[in-house]
């Protein structure tokens, strides 16, 4: 069974008399331990998907189904239990709490699962080891780089081991350095854990690392690249 | 999510600060004003059961009697606890004369320790030690032109005694109400009875040595055992015989929680406005929240939280200074009046000195608001927290 299924997705968002079409009639499926990248210019609708796979938001029409849950028939909260059981979600900006160490935000959503401290603590440490950030745990965001706050980001969404993982242009505000070298421990992640990782992004030189690209176009796929 | 909280609170310390200083400045004023009120309170029903005994014994319907035989007793044996003290006391109307001046006065006659009692209300002279001597109200004194060893006559034609006696004058009262001040003639019973009625009395005063000020059931139980042994006579408690105080009694939790619940009000408004500055701030850590997972109601448990720690630790301390300024006070205090207050205050008869009282009710009461406060002020900042859409919230800017 894949774990992302979209079937003929519409999104159309109302507002002030206007409506904007966001998504056109999106088909995609993604199987278990694939390293997928969205790639399209701003404003194809790359951020409007990943919403929608993460119960963020609902399609106007169409289906949206992840590890087997049509989350259309979900109501708000069963959707944000969802995000929390199945689904790990890095964002563009503002990943962390900025009051929480990079352990304890690492660990926040195993702490929000109920998940006991000693246990929560072990499995965010491992992550943060996996992503070469063992030796800053004890520091707040405001005392790491951009791309070490991305990296705790990614690290929560491993610790928490999800289905998959959906990234919006993770790498959208780091330098090309420290952008490839996030994707590449992800790409690492994905191939020795098999964690399946969906992002977005719109910077050329990071396609090179993936398996397979779905190119967006002004709200539908225009195309598809197996690597 | 205890944790998260607390962090939140100490991101702002100098709000944090602020909003619980008020918080617990507000418990402590409340356990100050509960403790000083209730010394207030307590001194004055102290004084009312001082001037009236725990229990009044008056012949029946009384209050529909109006000469003096069917008003008057021969006062009974009475199967009282050990301890307790009975006095005798005798009213009567008159009329007071010196010389070509006269006028109607209240005679008062009563027993050595009654008469003792009137020494707060001394103005000038002394207490009567003999026969024949009296205390007059000192306008009384002013209307019949006499002072301290003159002499007035009293002439009381309505009852069966010698229906005239002569007395000198040896103090003179100062009423707090002029009118009683200005009828007001006390002299030894033996006196007023051998001139209105010889061996009765209108009441007899009970004073029960040990009980309490609202020990109201074992003043009952005292009450019920003495009715039977009271033919053609009524027991009162202390609040029976004063009705117009004893309603005030039931309202005193009521006067309480609304004067304790205006602090709260405004410490209320105070908090609501330091938790919505809060959210507001935080908006995009709310969507983050949400997005990451956490539910709508486990968000505005969140803010919960930062309510109930900060109204928490702020009661605590405002509740251990109230507790250890309330302890002095239990121990004796004198209001911080201005003198000319003051004078009045004493003229009423209220001692000076009062003494702080709180309950377990009334810390709780406080704890209540306090908890009310906290619950309240979260309700909508949290309730707003708990809507806000993820992906709208994480675009916020400040």
């Amino acid at each position: 069974m894949p774990i992302i299924e979209v079937n003929r997705v519409r999104k159309v968002y109302r507002g002030d008399g206007v409506e904007t079409v966001a998504l056109r009639g999106v088909d995609l499926t993604v199987e278990a331990g694939e390293f997928t990248a969205l790639v399209g210019p701003s404003g194809s609708g790359k951020s409007t998907l990943l919403h929608l796979l993460a119960g963020l938001d609902l399609p106007t029409e169409g289906e949206v189904w992840v590890g087997g849950v049509w989350l259309s028939r979900l109501s708000r909260s069963e959707r944000a239990r969802v995000r929390l059981e199945r689904i790990g979600l890095v964002f563009q900006a503002y990943n962390l709490l900025p009051v929480l160490t990079a352990l304890e935000n690492a660990a926040l959503i195993l702490e929000f699962r109920g998940v006991p401290k000693a246990e929560r603590e072990r499995r965010a440490l491992a992550a943060l080891e996996a992503l070469g950030l063992k030796e800053k745990a004890g520091r707040f965001p405001r005392q790491l780089s951009g791309g070490e706050q991305q990296r705790v980001a990614v690290a929560r969404a491993l610790a928490a081991e999800p289905l998959l993982i959906l990234a919006d242009e993770p790498t959208a505000n780091l330098d090309s350095k420290n952008g490839l070298a996030l994707i590449e421990r992800m790409k690492a992640l994905n191939r020795e854990q098999g964690v399946t990782f969906l992002f977005s992004t719109h910077d050329p030189r990071l396609l090179e690392h993936v398996k397979r690209i779905v190119r967006l176009e002004d709200g539908a796929i225009v195309g598809e690249e197996w690597r | 999510m205890l944790r998260l909280a607390w962090r939140n609170l100490l991101r702002t310390p100098g709000r944090s600060l602020v909003t619980g200083g008020v918080v617990a400045l507000v418990v402590f004023l409340s356990l100050l004003f509960l403790s000083v009120y209730a010394g207030a309170f307590d001194a004055f029903y102290r004084l009312l059961l001082e001037r009236t005994g725990h229990l009044l014994v008056r012949v029946e319907d009384y209050e529909d009697k109006t000469d003096l035989e069917s008003l008057t007793f021969l006062p009974p044996s009475l199967p009282l606890p050990p301890g307790a003290e009975v006095e005798g006391v005798l009213e009567g109307g008159g009329l007071a004369i010196v010389g070509g001046r006269n006028r109607t006065v209240v005679i008062t006659g009563m027993e050595p320790r009654g008469l003792a009692r009137q020494q707060g209300l001394l103005k000038e002279g002394g207490l009567p030690r003999a026969s024949g001597e009296a205390l007059l109200g000192e306008a009384l004194a002013q209307a019949l032109q006499v002072g301290l060893g003159d002499e007035v006559v009293v002439y009381a034609p309505g009852g069966f005694g010698l229906g005239v006696y002569a007395f000198r004058v040896v103090g003179l009262l100062d009423f707090p109400e002029t009118h009683l001040e200005a009828q007001t003639l006390m002299v030894p019973l033996e006196d007023a009875q051998a001139l209105l009625a010889p061996g009765r009395v209108s009441r007899l005063e009970i004073r029960l040595p040990g009980l309490g000020l609202y020990d109201l059931k074992a003043l009952e139980e005292v009450k019920t055992a003495l009715a039977p042994h009271l033919q053609g006579l009524k027991v009162e408690t202390w609040l029976e015989a004063n009705p117009v105080y004893a309603a005030l009694l039931p309202l005193y939790d009521t006067i309480m929680a609304i004067y304790v619940g205006i602090f709260f009000v405004l410490a209320g408004l105070i908090l609501f406005n330091a938790l919505y500055l809060s959210l507001v701030e935080r908006v995009r850590e709310f969507g983050l929240l949400a997005g990451l997972g956490l539910s709508g109601r486990r968000i505005l448990g969140l803010v919960f939280w930062e309510s109930f720690l900060l109204v928490g630790v702020a009661a605590l301390l405002g509740m251990g200074a109230g507790l250890l300024v309330h302890l002095e006070l239990a121990d004796g205090f004198r209001l911080p009046l201005p003198q000319w207050m003051l004078e009045q205050y004493r003229e009423f008869g209220l001692p000076e000195v009062l003494y702080g009282r709180l309950g377990v009710k009334e810390v709780l009461l406080t704890l209540g608001y306090a908890v009310g406060v906290a619950l309240l002020a979260a309700l909508w900042p949290g309730y707003v927290a708990s809507r806000l859409e993820p992906v709208e919230a994480m675009r916020y800017v400040p």
